[in-house]
């Protein structure tokens, strides 16, 4: 089998056989065991210490950026320098907590001056702008700083450079408070931590409302964001750590929000009175922040949302619920079909009846809760399937058709049989897109199939926000969802074709 | 036209029910209790007591302007033509969108509507109660009938009872003494008393507004279809927006409202025995005494509110009561709290939150004006006390709705309740003892509040307070007789609609412009809205007064 160009996927080993179903020359893993639970779920435990123990000059603090053995000088910001010079944004994450923006934040959240407790000494803020500072000044001062990322350093900082530290399993690093971030399922797993949340960190509406930038996290997009400085170089490069990026990315962010969900409805279940119920950004966020100045009358606007006539299932009216995280996160078997042929006997997560009862305007917090943790332990199953697969290190080589296969997947699934575009929701847009870029790029900024390119330019210039002078739309005012019926068209046409699938 | 006038006849004699309306006191939210006040002298007992009426009233009401006397035997007998305008039928047939109410529910947008909702617009009663006549207005929504053919007719609002369409053109001693029956008789007949700016406040709010005690409620759900969002309601601007089909009889024109009139036609006597017979009979006051608009400007907003407070805690007792498990509707909160769209920076953060940030919170326009007309009050000695109140009955009503996202329905539906109460209670009094309330110097009070808060950033804030002030302002002032100058108004007019509807009414074929045309540039407005250029532009005009 050629493998020029291939995507790789991670999968697992163990039980591996040669041959499957029409392919007898393809490796296909073992079916996953649908009780697992992956490792590094939740803070690692340990008690956690300043990176100056990092910064040695001999360690990782070597003052050469980028380089390997600078890692800390890498992540540093350099305080003496504004506008702030290049570096990793996670350094001024406490910082952020002093600025206008915060302290307007902290006024609107509680008006009553006297009532109010300062974003910096605020534990709904720390949990995220800093971590493991709640007894270190200095610990805090460096807000998201080594450990947050690769965990409290008490039980390795001693060993983890010494010959033995490597014939550890990450299964037993994690035990010892190590978050191993070479595999993507438990650093994606800790980054969704925060940036999608959890039973202990979260953005509610409120917050969002108050100033908070929304979070809208996808793995691949966060980790090429252009002022994000690594400190690191993947160990497997393109092209196939791109689509396994993005992948477990979908399905982890899924999870992570899928717990933070189950755990809010736990607690209004319980009567907590500080947890608003409904959430509503676990609404779509652009089904409400949308104008209604658009004009309602058919037969002057025929491709507005309403003229489209999307064949959604929900009710005329009803928000959408998470549409970033579980419009493609929850397909993830659906890809794992395409990269592993053999899929008899492996359920999909099914978030229909948790969606259903998310999209009614009072959904019942006791069954929510029931539902959300359901569909967690089922997240849990595939994360703890692929987590495996990536510790083997032992990759399927995805054909030029798979990687065909996967687009016609997400951009097929734009669209229904007729052609009609089935989820005018931008963010289900809008992750489609990312999904796209990552083949794409993982294809190492090349078409995978001829034609590619054109509609991808044409989505990302359909959802872009607009600017308007010196004020910046944070909303996507000019999205006509219409205009995204062609360029979909086109890549389901161009990765249906030849394959005889 | 003719063809459409032709075929409408018929169906004056098509029994119908009445529009039950304006039950004064009536807190209870619940749907309709069963067969409805004893002896309600507006609810036909039953359908051989009704009639839809155009098909009738355009025998008499029907002319063409202007009334040439000679040819017309009611101006030349009894000079009715200075009683009303005798042209009604064809105001209404040919300019007002009320008489296509159900007709506009088979063109493109209600297929729409019906294809998304998944029910039959034309013939469902959630859309049938107010876009056409309800015949049995005290049966549950299943077993509803209704009169569909010429949306909302005369009747619809005049009465629907049979007696008074036939008492109301009775001779006697070559005079008509329906002229001069108290009001109160009037109504035994069936006629409702549209004279009465509060029995006309709460007629139009049933549908402008909604009434879910009438199962006239305007759900997000028929909003998401397509339904245009309704407009806030401002009674005055919209007497002023519609197309007349009657005169104010503060209007000289109407001569019978002028004590030479009144006398010609009921003797020289009539007003010595009836010092206050203008209020009495007809409830306006003459206009040195009043400022009709102020008085229409004042009860429409209570009556308003109160119609929304009825909404709410209907909704609300629904959802705390387990009868709603689908909670409270979107549509009773502020569409603009959610339908905006999102920058940085934020004009909201700017601005700061009434509760805490994130929660929608109930529509601004529906307490804006009435705060205004209420602290107005505290200096009119009949309405002082009751003033008071309100500023605490509506910070409960607040509270409960941005306790927590979407409202705290028992609590909603106790303070909202006690909300539309306390509107009752205002409006009662501002009517009990049939005296002016509004001479000019108040209704410049009254119109300088109102410039405040149109101006102020507790209003500016949201665009449809904004808007609903604005008209409140803009028709109060062309009552007083100093109207806004054009080239203000189009200036204002760049940053929020002035009016709710503007001339012409009617294409060249003599049919009314859909409501729904003016909206599409409204909503783009509102859309485009920006505080600052608002308010500038708004001071401009009390910088001219």
């Amino acid at each position: 089998m050629r493998i020029v160009g291939c995507l790789i996927l991670g999968v697992a080993v163990a039980g591996w056989a040669v041959g499957g179903p029409g392919d007898p020359g393809r490796l296909t893993p073992p079916r996953p065991d649908l009780s697992g639970t992956p490792y590094g779920l939740g803070k690692p435990a340990g008690v956690y210490a300043a990176a100056t123990s990092c910064s040695a000059a001999a360690c990782h603090g070597g003052g050469q950026v980028g380089r390997v053995g600078s890692e800390h000088t890498t992540w540093a910001a350099d305080l003496s320098a504004g506008p702030a010079a290049p570096h990793d944004p996670h350094a001024r994450a406490y910082r952020v907590l002093f600025n206008d923006a915060s302290r307007r934040m902290t006024e609107l959240l509680e008006p009553n001056a006297a009532g109010r407790v300062p974003a910096h000494r605020n534990a709904l803020c720390l949990a995220c702008h800093m971590v493991g500072g709640e007894k270190d000044e200095t610990v805090r001062a460096e807000g998201v700083g080594c450990a947050a990322c690769h965990g409290p350093s008490a039980n390795w900082l001693t060993t983890h450079y010494l010959p033995e530290w490597k014939g550890l399993s990450h299964h037993e690093k994690w035990g010892r408070g190590f978050v191993p971030t070479k595999n993507l399922v438990a650093r994606v797993l800790n980054c969704a931590g925060c940036h999608v949340g959890g039973a202990d960190r979260e953005v509610n509406h409120d917050l969002i409302a108050a100033g908070h930038p929304r979070l809208a996290f996808e793995y691949t997009r966060f980790h090429y964001q252009q002022d994000y400085r690594k400190h690191w170089e993947e160990r497997t490069p393109q092209p196939d750590f791109e689509v396994r990026a993005w992948v477990i990315g979908q399905a982890v962010s899924l999870r992570a929000a899928v717990d933070l969900l189950r755990a809010r409805a736990a607690r209004v279940a319980k009567n907590d009175p500080s947890t608003p119920w409904p959430e509503v950004s676990e609404g779509s966020c652009y089904s409400c922040h949308q104008s209604i100045a658009r004009d309602p009358f058919p037969e002057s606007r025929k491709d507005t949302p309403r003229g489209l006539a999307s064949p959604h299932s929900r009710a005329s009216g009803a928000v959408p619920w998470q549409p970033w995280y579980s419009s493609l996160g929850g397909s993830a078997s659906e890809y794992h079909g395409i990269l592993v042929p053999d899929r008899s006997g492996v359920a999909p997560v099914d978030l229909t009846p948790l969606r259903k009862e998310m999209e009614k305007r009072n959904p019942n917090p006791a069954e929510v809760a029931r539902l959300a943790g359901r569909a967690v332990e089922e997240l849990d199953a595939w994360l703890a399937f692929w987590q495996t697969a990536e510790d083997t290190q032992t990759f399927v080589r995805l054909s030029p058709d798979q990687s065909r296969d996967l687009g016609r997947v997400i951009a097929g699934g734009a669209l229904t049989a007729d052609g009609k575009l089935a989820e005018y929701d931008w963010d289900s847009v809008a992750q489609r897109y990312l999904g796209l870029a990552a083949v794409y790029h993982a294809n190492g900024g090349a078409d995978p199939v001829a034609g590619w390119r054109g509609p991808l330019d044409q989505l990302r210039k359909g959802l872009a926000f607009p600017r308007s002078g010196a004020d910046r739309f944070d909303s996507p005012r000019d999205y006509r969802p219409a205009d995204t019926v062609a360029p979909f068209t086109r890549l389901r046409t161009i990765t249906t074709s030849r394959t005889g699938r | 036209m003719t063809s459409r006038l032709d075929r409408r006849v018929g169906f004056a004699t098509v029994a119908v029910g009445l529009l039950a309306v304006f039950v004064a006191g009536s807190p209870s939210p619940a749907h309709n209790p069963g067969p409805g006040p004893a002896k309600d002298p507006l609810i036909p007992a039953s359908p051989d007591d009704v009639s839809t009426g155009f098909a009738g009233c355009r025998a008499c009401h029907n002319e063409k302007y202007p009334i040439e006397p000679k040819g017309n035997p009611f101006a030349t007998k009894y000079k009715s033509h200075q009683f009303v305008l005798l042209g009604e039928g064809r105001t209404w047939n040919e300019q007002d969108p009320h008489s296509r109410a159900h007709e506009v529910l088979s063109k493109p947008l209600g297929q729409q509507m019906t294809r998304l909702l998944k029910y039959d617009v034309t013939t469902s009663p959630r859309c049938l109660t107010c876009h056409a006549i309800d015949v049995t207005p005290t049966a549950p929504p299943e077993k509803k009938q209704f009169v569909t053919a010429d949306g909302v007719t005369c009747n619809a609002c005049h009465g629907l009872r049979k007696p008074w369409q036939q008492e109301h053109y009775a001779e006697k001693n070559k005079t008509i003494p329906w002229r001069t029956m108290p009001p109160g008789k009037k109504e035994a007949y069936g006629l409702r008393n549209l004279r009465d700016p509060a029995v006309k406040a709460a007629l139009c709010a049933g549908c402008h507004v909604g009434s879910a005690a009438e199962d006239k409620v305007i759900t997000h759900e028929m909003y998401a279809a397509g339904h245009p969002p309704l407009p806030p309601f401002e009674l005055a601007t919209f007497m002023e927006c519609q197309p007349k089909h009657w005169g104010y009889p503060v209007n000289p024109d109407l001569k019978f409202f002028t004590p030479e009139g009144l006398a010609a036609h009921a003797g020289a006597d009539f007003a010595t025995a009836h010092p206050n017979w203008t209020w009495e009979l007809y409830r306006f006051h003459p206009a040195d005494q009043e400022v009709l608009l102020a008085r229409s400007v004042a009860t429409g907003a209570i009556a308003s509110l109160r119609a929304e407070m009825r909404m709410i805690a209907a909704d609300a007792a629904g959802v705390a009561n387990d009868l709603r498990p689908d909670g409270m509707d979107y549509a009773r909160f502020d569409c603009y709290a959610c339908h905006h769209d999102l920058k940085v920076p934020s004009d909201r953060q700017a601005r700061g939150y009434e509760g805490k940030p994130g929660r929608p919170p109930l529509k601004a326009w529906v307490a804006a004006l009435p705060g205004v007309v209420v602290e107005h009050a505290a200096g009119l000695p009949p309405l002082a006390d009751t003033a008071t109140e309100f500023g605490p009955k509506w910070e409960a009503v607040r509270k409960a709705a941005l306790s927590r996202p979407f409202g705290d329905p028992p609590e909603l539906a106790r303070a909202a309740d006690e909300m539309a109460v306390w509107c009752d209670e205002f409006l009662k009094k501002s009517e009990a003892d049939g005296k002016p309330l509004y001479p000019k110097e108040k209704a410049r009070d009254l119109l300088a509040a109102i410039g405040r808060a149109a101006t102020s950033a507790k209003w500016t804030a949201d665009p449809e307070a904004a808007m609903h002030l604005t008209w409140a302002y803009v028709t109060l002032r062309g009552g007083i007789g100093e109207p806004v100058p054009d080239i203000k108004l189009k200036d204002l007019g760049a940053t929020i609609p002035v009016r709710v509807r503007f001339e012409p009414y009617a294409n060249e074929n003599g049919e009314p412009y859909p409501a729904g045309v003016q909206i599409g540039p409204r909503l783009d407005l509102l859309r485009k809205y920006q505080s600052m250029d608002f308010t500038t532009k708004f001071r401009a005009l009390l910088g001219g007064k």
